[in-house]
């Protein structure tokens, strides 16, 4: 039997192996986003028709790779069990993710995806509606101009990315489903190509990739076991995501994020049985502006080929659901340090202090956690200056 | 005023007019005030072997009767008597009448107001919306200063999350121990309880709280706004308690054994929490576990007055056996499986049975009494206990033998029949056992786990540990079953599909 720290690392090359959600990136949106608003203007119903790039990577003797791999959690609850089942569940969860990506562009996808994000909960629906349905949401889609290009997006985070002593790199790409996102194995934090920004939003951007994700993952390296810790344990992203989403909310640069989740969790809950066209059509009943419109279907529809089916990819709820299970933790009492520890879940933090698993403290926090001096936040942003340095 | 059985008689015979009728599945389900209100009869859907011993003292109008093994193709229960044509029919001769049920249905309330009949029964709205949620009950204990065992409620999702399940398991044990007690709320009949003793089986019942089994089918349910009850697992026997909220006060007659999860009697593959009886002879017990039953049934009662409801209730308990502690596990507001036997047992004590206040209170009717008094009466030790059989095969089966209702004795391990009888009052001795309610007569079919009938003993079934039966109980359960001579049904399902009248729904 291989040492637990060899686990962790096969397992941590598998997941990287996988990559999910790069694969779930349609080949052709550009131009069925030019079809889809083509007919949309004329009053017609379009429902785009996705291609994937063909998967080169053996996924078969991957998973098979998996199964062999042979983990004996001990039955005594202690450090050991928990890494063993922590590992385990991660093996299982790739495992689901390898099926997943089998069954891109079929009517099994909706299956293997609700197997993996599961579904928003109705309060969790409730709660966007509520959210887009003010006119708050509204007026600010109309208030926060996009006046920044890729390039200039791209200048202003990595000024910020050396400011911290990080040595990620910005790069732009075309083929990403977010404006903003990260290719951990290469650390670059990736911005899309031909995107208009608004000032907010980058503050917001550096927030969310570069204070939570970068943050949590360089962390995360530092513990004992670096794969489960800077690649997340077994499970939907949701903490991950919705620390992201909160730490934004703090500074709120930019209130149309939050929007944004709201309208995500409302793609998924739709793309259950609606087809693209529908969702589409919805968001922007809410006065969400076309593209970002297309950009939360389009991220629920990924996957699948015939966007008029039902199903899609469910991962986008979980911004939403971990935002709100953030605010309860941190409501409840809950150290918003200790998640910094590494891609842990809120879940993990209390079986960590119960079987005194020690943990190297974290060399990476937000600002805020550093100098919780809020008077330095309220008006005038203390790295929001810096980031702009070079442009005023 | 009503002070004893002798003038609750007189009050019934004096002051109550309208025409009463109970009304369940069998006849015998329903049995209990003929001793007491003058206008007794009885409707029932099946036409039973006991049925026919029955309704030699007390009317009875059975759907079935003439129809042989045949039934008609209806869920098996009370809101088919009171929807079908002709129970209206025969209805139609009564003024009024008044209808004790079970359990009221909205469909029955929908017949018994369009049809100007009096139904005796708690409103549907306190049924499983409310009193019998166990979610929903539990947050009213702990606003009453009630006990439940030590536990939580906690959103299933939350228990689903994948980023959870794992250390939410973990400390849960931690937290409680092992075994674990997981509830759904609402779902009943060893289908919702779940004894977790092990990683793997907290894995497998929280798969089945989204997906669960009905007839053989596996039904998805939608979890996303459940909450269930994550709790202590106490070690002790299940008593339970008869209330009756009156405009007088809480009445309630003495604590009860339940016997649940008995091998002998019901299939463990069913499930956990399975109601197999209960045992009244056995149910002795101490004037502080006593107090502490009667304090939570008045507190509950009153809570239950507050809300407008009248009439029957029930509590089930777990006693914790180190601590002698009574926690209150969860309520029925409702008619309880301990009638009409706990009737009959009051009765033959010469207690006024509770269930006619229950029917006092429906009927408005114009009486007195002195709670303390009545509630001295009722709490007396009484003798009498009854179990039920079930179709252990796990399969559709049919009896290959005829079993007659009636009083039997053990020959060796086998029953003798010794008279015909359907009632506790029909019992001479403590060697003698009746078995009745529902009896079917050769070739009936039982579908797994469907009761076979009821046994009505004098003598206790309990053992000492108050969780398991005593070896001649255990040879009368085995006998019984055995003396039906259950033979397998092939193809049951199909059979049912092209003929509906085949097998009973329900």
């Amino acid at each position: 039997m291989k040492t637990l720290a060899a686990i962790d690392n096969r397992i941590k090359v598998a997941d990287r192996k996988v990559r999910l959600l790069s694969r779930l990136n349609p080949l052709n949106a550009k131009n069925e986003f030019k079809k889809f608003f083509t007919a949309y203007r004329l009053g017609k119903t379009y429902n785009p028709a996705f291609r994937y790039k063909p998967i080169k990577t053996d996924l078969a003797a991957l998973a098979r790779e998996l199964k062999n791999l042979v983990i004996e959690v001990p039955p005594a609850k202690n450090e050991r069990w928990f890494f063993t089942r922590h590992l385990e569940n991660k093996r299982r969860r790739i495992i689901a993710k390898i099926r997943a990506l089998n069954s891109r562009g079929t009517s099994k996808f909706k299956n293997h995806s609700r197997q993996l994000f599961g579904s928003p909960s109705s309060s969790q629906v409730a709660y966007a509606h509520r959210i887009l349905g003010s006119s708050a949401s509204r007026h600010s889609f109309m208030e926060i101009a996009d006046s920044l290009s890729s390039r200039d997006a791209a200048i202003s985070l990595q000024k910020y990315l050396c400011k911290r002593g990080l040595s990620w790199q910005v790069r732009i790409r075309a083929n990403i489903s977010s404006k903003a996102g990260l290719d951990s194995r290469s650390q670059y934090l990736l911005v899309r190509a031909g995107e208009n920004f608004a000032p907010e939003e980058i503050l917001s951007l550096a927030v969310h990739e570069v204070e939570t994700h970068i943050y949590r993952r360089e962390n995360g390296v530092r513990q004992n076991f670096p794969g489960l810790f800077s690649e997340g344990f077994g499970g939907p992203p949701t903490t991950e995501e919705g620390l992201a989403l909160f730490n934004e909310s703090q500074y709120n640069y930019d209130p149309r994020r939050l929007n944004i989740a709201c309208a995500r969790t409302l793609a998924v809950h739709y793309a259950k049985n609606r087809p693209f066209f529908y969702i589409f059509d919805k968001l922007r009943n809410y006065g969400i502006p076309d593209t970002y419109a297309w950009a939360a279907t389009l991220r629920a529809k990924r996957g699948l080929s015939d966007t008029s089916r039902p199903g899609g990819f469910n991962k986008d709820h979980h911004y939403l659901k971990g935002y709100l299970e953030i605010k309860r933790f941190i409501e409840n009492g809950g150290n918003l340090e200790s998640l910094y520890i590494g891609k842990l879940n809120i879940g993990n933090i209390r079986t960590l202090e119960l079987l005194k698993i020690s943990v190297v403290k974290p060399k990476y926090l937000p600002i805020g956690l550093i100098r919780p001096v809020e008077l330095e936040y309220d008006n005038q942003p203390r790295f929001a200056q810096t980031i702009f340095q070079g442009k005023h | 005023m009503i002070t004893n059985l002798a003038s609750l008689k007189q009050f019934f015979k004096e002051n109550i007019k309208i025409p009463i009728f109970g009304v369940g599945v069998y006849a015998f389900d329903r049995l209990g005030l003929e001793d007491v209100a003058p206008n007794y009869r009885l409707l029932a859907l099946r036409y039973s072997l006991d049925t026919e011993l029955i309704q030699k003292e007390v009317e009875v109008f059975s759907l079935e009767k003439g129809m042989d093994l045949k039934h008609i193709n209806a869920p098996r229960n009370s809101t088919t008597i009171l929807s079908h044509p002709r129970t209206k029919e025969y209805l139609s001769r009564f003024e009024k009448p008044a209808l004790i049920v079970y359990k009221t249905s909205s469909k029955m309330e929908w017949v018994c107001k369009k049809n100007n009949w009096l139904l005796v029964g708690s409103p549907v709205k306190f049924g499983k919306k409310l009193l019998e949620d166990k979610v929903k009950f539990r947050k009213i204990l702990e606003q009453l200063d009630v006990p439940p065992p030590p536990g939580e409620i906690v959103a299933a999702e939350k228990l689903l999350d994948q980023n959870s399940q794992i250390d939410l398991f973990f400390h849960f044990q931690n937290k409680y121990g092992l075994p674990l007690v997981l509830q759904h709320p609402r779902r009943g009949g060893g289908k919702g309880t779940f004894f977790i003793h092990s990683e793997e089986e907290w894995q497998k019942a929280l798969k089945k709280l989204h997906i669960h089994e009905r007839e053989g089918v596996e039904i998805e349910e939608k979890i996303n706004d459940l909450e269930v009850i994550i709790a202590k697992f106490i070690e002790g026997p299940s008593p339970s308690i008869t209330g009756c909220v009156t405009r007088h006060g809480i009445l309630s007659t003495s604590p009860q054994y339940q016997l649940i999860d008995i091998p002998e009697l019901y299939n463990p593959k069913k499930g956990s929490g399975l109601f197999c009886g209960h045992d009244w002879t056995s149910s002795r017990f101490s004037e502080s576990i006593a107090q502490q039953a009667y304090g939570i049934v008045e507190k509950i009662g009153q809570y239950f007055k507050t809300l407008g409801y009248k009439g029957i209730f029930g509590i089930d308990f777990v006693l914790d056996k180190e601590s002698q502690k009574l926690y209150v596990t969860e309520c029925n507001p409702r008619l309880l499986g301990s009638f009409p036997v706990i009737t009959m047992a009051q009765i033959l004590n010469s207690e006024t049975p509770i269930l006619a206040f229950h029917l006092l209170e429906y009927l408005n009717a114009d009486y007195t009494i002195d709670v303390r008094q009545i509630n001295a009466l009722m709490r007396r030790p009484k003798n009498g206990a009854q179990m039920f059989p079930h179709n252990l095969t796990g399969r559709w089966t049919r009896s290959n033998a005829r079993v007659n209702a009636g009083v039997y004795k053990l020959n060796g391990n086998r029953m003798k029949f010794i008279r015909p009888g359907y009632a506790l009052k029909h019992l001479q001795n403590e060697n003698e056992f009746l078995l009745t309610d529902g009896v079917l007569d050769k070739n009936a079919h039982y579908s797994p786990n469907r009761r076979l009938g009821r046994i009505i003993a004098l003598g206790p079934l309990l053992s000492e540990n108050k969780k398991s039966l005593t070896p001649w109980v255990k040879e009368v359960a085995l006998a019984t079953h055995d003396s039906f001579k259950l033979r397998r049904v092939w193809f049951a399902k199909l059979r049912k599909l092209f003929n509906p009248e085949f097998l009973a729904k329900g």
